[in-house]
């Protein structure tokens, strides 16, 4: 494979390569303050601990990736600079504006706009897929947490009714003859959906190679999490209905929790794995 | 050739790192000098039409949790035996916590209060409709509305992204920060409706003496 490089080619590539290290280097430098921010958010937050091995994940995708990239042509692109310029002027209105979020997704968008500019478009779309799961390292969840509660509440309401079981429901409190659930933070599934999402991009981009199927092994890595949520917490209330409160309200129900999402992550991934494509075609 | 290349890789890595290095010092000039030029006037909670203003303080499981603030005031509307808690916080920063939009400032102390419903609510003032957010929470047998709206810079705003845009503007137009949160808060005695009449009729009072 090295052969098909010339050395001319292989001396011009050591000037990019070593351009983009140093502003690797200099992003990390300059925005420390955001990276730590991000990285105490991953180091002390359940939902987020992924993040920590997201960018382990992108470079081993890109490893992956060596012979391809080895056969890519290098050049300076000037949109790339263009993204730079845009992408710092956001961190600048976010730092003003004291949104963390936007300064966490411009740290994590500057190794894509380092990358094209850098090495251009050809390289830029070669690793399209590890510089994009980068963002996945962004920690965001609160948007989905009180929706993701409601629909988990309305999940075990409807249970229940449709079990017989008589129910009174207060927003996210569900009363029963044997006490009252609250359908608390934690009961929304959202780390458990986070968790499978994050997982399921890269099992899908590793595994199949059309995108119709990448697209419905997402959906699917979206709804399942939402429903075996459901379930989950309507087999909680059943436990509290029928054996008793302190089984169901105790911190078992979390032990059992992330058990049976466990059991539905392996699962989604062996029905998946059975639609796999080869693996020259998905390399490809 | 190979100069020729090398120059121009050299070139544009030159400018990225310029900009690189520039953003956060930009930005830290920036905020140092507004945060200087930062001088606040507090208005504060008042009598109303209809209501009777106190200075009180709450029991720390009652109050909001809202960090850090440039000032603080807290008290009681009386309206014959009716009494609606309220709140006021005042923020001239927007940043290292000291900002009124973060992760730490909630409207309810979650370790006593289980909350059952929010939603946002519409009241017309001045032809002019308002959303004000509201939470319905309970401890044991009790129940509480509590209603809130922050003021950015005399502008009237509900939602965390409003918050955030409005303080971006008033930072670019070199404005003093002025970030203010209204919370009021009603216990209900087994009548929801009542208390949100209620909350309606302090909070319209209470947007004329703003003269939003």
């Amino acid at each position: 494979m090295t052969d098909l490089v010339s050395p001319s080619l292989a001396k011009h590539r050591k000037y990019h390569v070593f351009s983009f290290m140093i502003i690797i280097a200099f992003i990390f430098i300059s925005f420390s303050e955001t990276f730590l921010s991000m990285f105490h958010i991953w180091y002390t937050s359940e939902a987020f601990q992924h993040g920590m091995l997201i960018m382990p994940i992108s470079l081993y995708v890109i490893w992956l990736k060596r012979h391809k990239i080895k056969l890519v042509s290098f050049n300076v692109n000037y949109y790339g600079f263009v993204a730079v310029f845009l992408l710092c002027l956001l961190w600048l209105l976010g730092d003003i504006a004291g949104v963390q979020l936007v300064k966490h997704f411009v740290v994590m968008s500057l190794f894509s706009a380092v990358v094209l500019t850098c090495f251009g478009f050809s390289m830029f779309k070669t690793l399209l897929f590890p510089l994009g799961y980068l963002l996945l390292a962004i920690p965001f969840r609160a948007p989905f947490v009180y929706p993701l509660q409601q629909v988990t509440a309305d999940m075990v309401y409807f249970g229940l009714q449709l079990t017989s079981i008589p129910v009174f429901r207060e927003g996210q409190l569900v009363h029963i003859p044997a006490g009252t659930f609250e359908v608390a933070e934690a009961c929304s599934g959202v780390n458990f959906l986070i968790a499978m999402v994050t997982l399921s991009i890269l099992f899908s981009y590793l595994t199949y190679s059309s995108y119709k199927k990448r697209f419905i092994f997402l959906m699917l890595s979206i709804i399942v999490p939402v429903i075996a949520n459901g379930l989950r917490a309507y087999f909680i209330v059943l436990a509290g209905h029928f054996i008793s409160m302190d089984v169901a309200g105790g911190a078992d129900h979390i032990i059992f929790g992330w058990q049976f999402f466990g059991v539905i992550m392996l699962l989604m991934f062996w029905v998946g794995h059975k639609y796999a494509d080869h693996e020259e075609s998905v390399r490809s | 050739m190979i100069r020729r290349v090398a120059a121009k890789v050299i070139f544009t890595s030159c400018i990225v790192l310029v900009l690189i290095l520039l953003t956060p010092y930009a930005a830290k000039s920036i905020n140092e000098k507004y945060s200087l030029a930062s001088q606040n006037t507090y208005t504060s909670l008042t009598d109303l039409d209809g209501w009777k203003y106190t200075n009180l303080k709450h029991n720390s499981e009652d109050i909001p949790s809202i960090t850090m603030a440039d000032f603080v005031q807290e008290g009681i509307f009386r309206s014959g035996t009716e009494r609606i808690d309220a709140y006021k916080y005042v923020y001239s920063s927007t940043h290292g916590g000291k900002e009124i939009i973060h992760h730490r400032n909630v409207m309810y102390d979650k370790k006593a209060w289980t909350l059952v419903k929010k939603k946002t609510i519409s009241l017309t003032y001045n032809n002019k409709k308002y959303k004000l957010s509201e939470y319905q929470v309970t401890k044991g047998q009790k129940t509480r509305i509590i209603r809130f709206f922050y003021l950015i810079n005399k502008r009237y705003a509900t939602s965390d992204y409003a918050v955030k845009l409005y303080e971006l503007f008033a930072k670019l137009r070199r404005e003093n920060m002025d970030s203010r949160l209204y919370v009021f808060s009603m216990d209900s005695e087994n009548n929801l409706a009542n208390t949100e009449k209620r909350l309606n009729d302090l909070t319209l009072a209470f947007f004329q003496h703003l003269d939003i």
